[in-house]
C-alpha cells in the first residue's frame, strides 16, 4: 500500500488560491443547454465522444448527441456537407496533409492526444523497427521478417483504408512520409481500429498499426520505434514520435450546444478524468 | 462582572491613556491645555450606537455599531464574541486571535493601519474608540481573522473552500468528500458537514477524484490511466491495487455487500465484468459483443444488472472515401435500457426500451423495477420525466412528470430521491414514495448531484457548490 500525496490544508491558511487557468475550464451551467449535436469521423475518437456525450447529457438532459465512426476524413467531409456538426479527425483538417487538402472554413478544436503503435502478431520475434525498416516493409521492398532480424517468414502487411487518420499519421510519423504500396499478396486493408486489432491478432506474421489504447489483450504486441517503446510516458517526454492530436472539426468557431459540448470535452474534469481512463492523453500534457 | 465589561473598562483606561500619550500628548508642547482639548475632541466625535444584525455560520447575531462618514464600524468586542475570537490588550493595542490559533490581528484606535501576522494592512476608516469600546470596519477585520464575509451580512468563521465541485459522497464518519475540478489539478476535499471546521485537501490523486464510494462509505474505487483498479481508504487515504487487469474499465459500481466492483469493460465498452475486492479475481458477466454500454447498475440482491446501450449512427461511403458518397443515418442512434438476469446461466440481455428519447441515470428500486430520466431533445419546453419500468419489463409508467426531472438517486435502503426544475427555474429535491412527493430542499440553482450519508444525511452539488441539507435548510459549505 502506498500513501496518497496528502496535503493538509485548513481554510485559515488564507493564501491558498487556485487559478482556474486551463483549457475550457469554464463549462456552461448545467441544464442550460439543449439542441442536437451530431459527430462523425475518427473511429479512434469514437469511444471518447460517446463517453463525453454521456457525461454531458447528465448535466444537460435535453441535448441529443448522436455519434458515428467511419474514418477521420469523413469527419470534416460530414461537416462540409452539413450532415454533422462535429467532424472527429486525427489530424488538423484545416491544413493540407499528405493525401488530403485542407477543408476551408473549418476550425480544428484539439480534444485529445492519440498515441499510435506499430503492432505485430505475437508470432513475430522482432521487438524494434526503425523508420527505414518500416518504410521498406510498407513500400513492399522488405517482405520477409528475416530481413529485419526476425524469423524466415513472409511479412503480412495490414493497413488502414485510405481516409483513416491513423494511416495519415502513421505515414507521416512512423514512415517519415513514405508510401503504403498495395500488394497482390500478404496485404490487407481494414476499416477501423477494432478491425486492425482483430486482423493483426489473428494473422500469423502480420504487422499493422493502431491507437495505443487498443494494444491490450489479443494476440498482438507493440514494437519499439527507433528503439523507443510506445508508451504514454515516452509520448509526453517527447521521445516517442508516433502520435497526433485528435480534433473536433467545426464549420467556423463552434457555437451553442456544440460549443458547450466541446468546452466540456476540453474541461479539466473530462481531460484529467474519463479521457485518461479511456487511455487517451490530455492535451495539457503536451508542452 | 462579565469578561466583556472588564475588557471594556480596561480599554477605556489603557487606550485613552495610550491615545493621549501618543497623539494628543504630542501636541502638548504647542498648546496650553492639551488634555482638555483631547477630552473635548472625544466628546465631539461621539457617534450614535445602533444594533446591527449579522448572520454568523447561519446563526443570527446582533452587534453594536456606529456609522462614521457613511461607513459602519462594529464593536470589536461584539465581533470577537460572534467569531469566538480572543481579545486582549497588549502594548497599547487590542489584539484579536482567532479561535483556531492561526491568526493574530493588532489594532489601535484612531490608527488606520493594522498588523496581521506582523504585516501591515490598512483600514479605510480608522477604528474609533467610544465609551470604552473600539469600533472597527467589518470586512477588513473579519478577513484579517481568516473568516469570510459572504455578502448580505453573512459571515463564516472560517473561510470556505472555493471552486467548482463534483463527485460528492460521504465517508463513514459523516464527512463529505467532493472533487474540486477547477484548480491546477483535480483534488479531493474533505469537508465537515458543520460550518466552522477546517476543510482538508484529502487527495491529489486524479483517480481518487473520480472514485465511486462503497456502500459502507469506507472505500473509493477508481481506475488509473492504465486501466488498473484501485481502492482507497476514505479515512486514511491509503490506496491499494486490486488485481492486475489493465483493460479499459468505465462505469464502476459496487455490489451492495461491498465485496465486488462491477464495471463496463473493453476498448469499446463491449463487456460487463466484476473484480472481487478481496482476491482481485476478474469475472466476466457478459460478453455479447454489443458495444458502447454504459450506466451500469447492480440490484441490491445482486440478481440483476441494468445498463444502457448507446447505439451509434451509421456512416457509409465508397471504397475511396469520397465526399459525395458519404451518408450518415442517425435515425437509430440513441440509448436503450437493458437488463440481465444474473441468476440464470446463459441468460440473454433483455432490451427494455425502444423509444428515441434521451435515457439517463437508470437505477434499481427495491421491487426490481428500474427508474430512469427520460428527456425529449425535441421538446425544449417539455418536462423531462422520471419513468419506471416494471421488473418484468412489460410496463413503463411516468413516475414524476410535473417537474423537469434531471436527477434520480436510490439510497442504500431503497429511498428514491428525485431532483428537477419547476417552471420558475428553481430546483427542488424530493423523496418519492409511490405517487407521493415530499420536498426535502429547494434552491434557485440547479442540483446536479446528491449523496446520502450512512445515517441518512443529505449533501448535494448545486451550481458547483457543496451544500448540506438539514431539515429543509441548505448550508453552502463551499463558495
Amino acid at each position: 500500500m502506498k500513501l496518497f500525496k496528502k496535503i493538509s490544508l485548513v481554510a485559515v491558511a488564507a493564501a491558498f488560491v487556485l487559478s482556474s487557468a486551463g483549457v475550457g475550464s469554464s463549462v456552461q451551467a448545467a441544464g442550460s443547454v439543449s439542441g442536437k449535436i451530431t459527430i462523425n469521423g475518427s473511429t479512434a475518437l469514437l469511444p471518447l465522444s460517446l463517453q463525453a456525450a454521456k457525461e454531458f447529457q447528465r448535466l444537460n438532459p435535453k441535448v441529443k448527441i448522436a455519434a458515428s465512426g467511419k474514418g477521420s476524413v469523413t469527419g470534416p467531409q460530414a461537416v462540409k456537407k452539413g450532415i454533422a456538426q462535429i467532424g472527429a479527425c486525427d489530424w488538423d483538417a484545416s491544413t493540407d496533409v499528405p493525401g488530403f487538402k485542407a477543408f476551408a472554413g473549418q476550425v480544428a478544436n484539439k480534444v485529445a492526444v492519440i498515441p499510435f503503435a506499430t503492432v505485430v502478431n505475437k508470432s513475430v520475434s522482432v521487438d524494434n523497427l526503425t523508420t527505414d525498416q518500416l518504410k521498406g516493409i510498407y513500400s513492399g521492398k522488405i517482405t520477409n521478417w528475416k530481413e529485419v532480424g526476425g524469423s524466415d517468414a513472409d511479412i503480412v502487411v495490414i493497413t488502414r483504408a485510405f481516409g483513416s487518420g491513423t494511416r495519415v499519421n502513421y505515414q507521416a510519423k512512423a514512415l517519415g512520409g513514405g508510401d503504403i504500396v498495395k500488394k497482390a499478396k500478404n496485404y490487407k486493408e481494414v476499416g477501423s481500429s477494432g478491425d486492425m486489432k482483430t486482423a493483426v491478432s489473428t494473422t500469423p506474421n502480420a504487422i499493422g498499426y493502431i491507437d495505443l489504447v487498443y494494444v491490450s489483450g489479443g494476440d498482438l504486441k507493440a514494437v519499439k520505434h527507433n528503439g523507443v517503446a510506445a508508451t504514454v510516458d515516452n509520448v509526453i517526454k517527447g521521445t516517442y514520435k508516433i502520435w497526433s492530436y485528435g480534433y473536433y472539426m467545426t464549420k467556423g468557431q463552434p457555437t451553442g450546444a456544440t460549443k458547450a459540448f466541446i468546452d466540456y470535452v476540453q474541461s479539466k474534469k473530462f481531460q484529467e478524468g474519463s479521457l485518461k481512463k479511456l487511455k487517451f492523453i490530455p492535451i495539457s500534457a503536451m508542452k | 462582572m462579565k469578561k466583556g465589561k472588564v475588557f471594556s473598562m480596561l480599554v477605556a483606561s489603557a487606550l485613552v491613556t495610550s491615545t493621549l500619550a501618543g497623539t494628543a500628548g504630542a501636541a502638548a508642547a504647542k498648546t496650553a491645555s492639551p488634555a482638555k482639548k483631547a477630552a473635548s475632541k472625544q466628546t465631539a466625535a461621539k457617534f450614535k450606537v445602533i444594533n446591527s444584525g449579522l448572520q454568523v455560520d447561519g446563526d443570527n447575531v446582533v452587534l453594536k455599531a456606529i456609522e462614521v462618514n457613511g461607513t459602519k464600524l462594529y464593536s470589536i468586542r461584539d465581533l470577537a464574541d460572534a467569531l469566538n475570537a480572543g481579545l486582549k490588550l497588549e502594548n497599547g493595542s487590542v489584539v484579536l486571535n482567532d479561535s483556531y490559533g492561526y491568526h493574530s490581528v493588532s489594532i489601535k484606535p484612531n490608527i488606520k493601519s493594522l498588523q496581521v501576522e506582523g504585516a501591515t494592512q490598512d483600514f479605510k476608516v480608522a477604528p474609533k474608540l467610544q465609551d470604552g469600546n473600539i469600533y472597527v470596519e467589518l470586512n477588513t477585520t473579519v478577513d484579517a481573522l481568516g473568516a469570510e464575509i459572504a455578502g448580505s451580512g453573512k459571515i463564516y468563521k472560517l473561510k470556505r473552500a472555493e471552486g467548482q465541485f463534483s463527485t460528492i459522497g460521504f465517508d463513514e464518519n459523516g464527512s463529505i468528500v467532493a472533487t474540486k475540478e477547477d484548480g491546477e489539478a483535480l483534488q479531493v476535499f474533505k469537508l465537515s458537514p458543520s460550518l466552522g471546521t477546517p476543510y482538508e485537501v484529502f487527495s491529489s490523486n486524479e483517480g481518487a477524484a473520480t472514485a465511486v464510494i462503497s456502500p459502507d462509505h469506507k472505500w473509493g474505487a477508481f481506475t488509473n490511466e492504465n486501466g488498473q483498479l484501485f481502492v482507497y481508504d476514505l479515512g486514511t487515504g491509503l490506496t491499494k491495487q486490486i488485481g492486475s487487469d489493465s483493460t479499459v474499465k468505465t462505469d464502476l459500481t459496487w455490489s451492495a455487500d461491498g465485496k465486488k466492483v462491477y464495471f463496463i469493460q473493453g476498448d469499446k465498452q463491449e463487456k460487463i465484468s466484476y473484480i472481487t475486492v478481496d482476491t482481485g479475481v476478474l469475472t466476466e458477466v457478459l460478453a455479447d459483443k454489443v458495444e458502447n454500454k454504459s450506466d451500469l447498475q447492480v440490484s441490491n440482491d445482486e440478481k440483476k444488472i441494468a445498463y444502457l446501450v448507446n447505439t451509434t449512427g451509421v456512416a457509409s461511403n465508397d471504397a475511396d472515401s469520397t465526399e459525395d458518397s458519404l451518408t450518415i443515418d442517425y435515425s437509430g442512434a440513441g440509448a436503450q435500457v437493458y437488463s440481465l438476469d444474473l441468476t440464470t446461466k446463459g441468460a440473454k440481455p433483455v432490451q427494455l426500451t425502444k423509444t428515441t428519447d434521451n435515457k439517463l441515470l437508470p437505477s434499481f428500486l427495491t421491487d426490481g423495477s428500474i427508474v430512469y430520466v427520460s428527456a425529449d431533445p425535441d421538446g425544449k419546453d417539455v418536462n423531462s420525466v422520471l419513468k419506471s419500468i416494471s421488473a418484468d419489463g412489460t410496463k413503463v409508467t411516468d413516475l414524476v412528470s410535473d417537474i423537469d426531472v434531471n436527477l434520480d438517486v436510490v439510497t442504500k435502503d431503497g429511498k428514491l430521491l428525485v431532483a428537477g426544475l419547476k417552471a420558475d427555474g428553481s430546483s427542488h429535491l424530493y423523496e418519492v414514495t409511490g405517487g407521493t412527493k415530499k420536498e426535502l430542499y429547494s434552491t434557485p440553482n440547479v442540483i446536479t448531484e446528491v449523496a446520502i450519508s450512512k445515517d441518512g444525511k443529505i449533501a448535494l452539488i448545486s451550481d458547483g457548490k457543496v451544500v448540506v441539507v438539514d431539515g429543509g435548510k441548505g448550508t453552502e459549505l463551499t463558495k
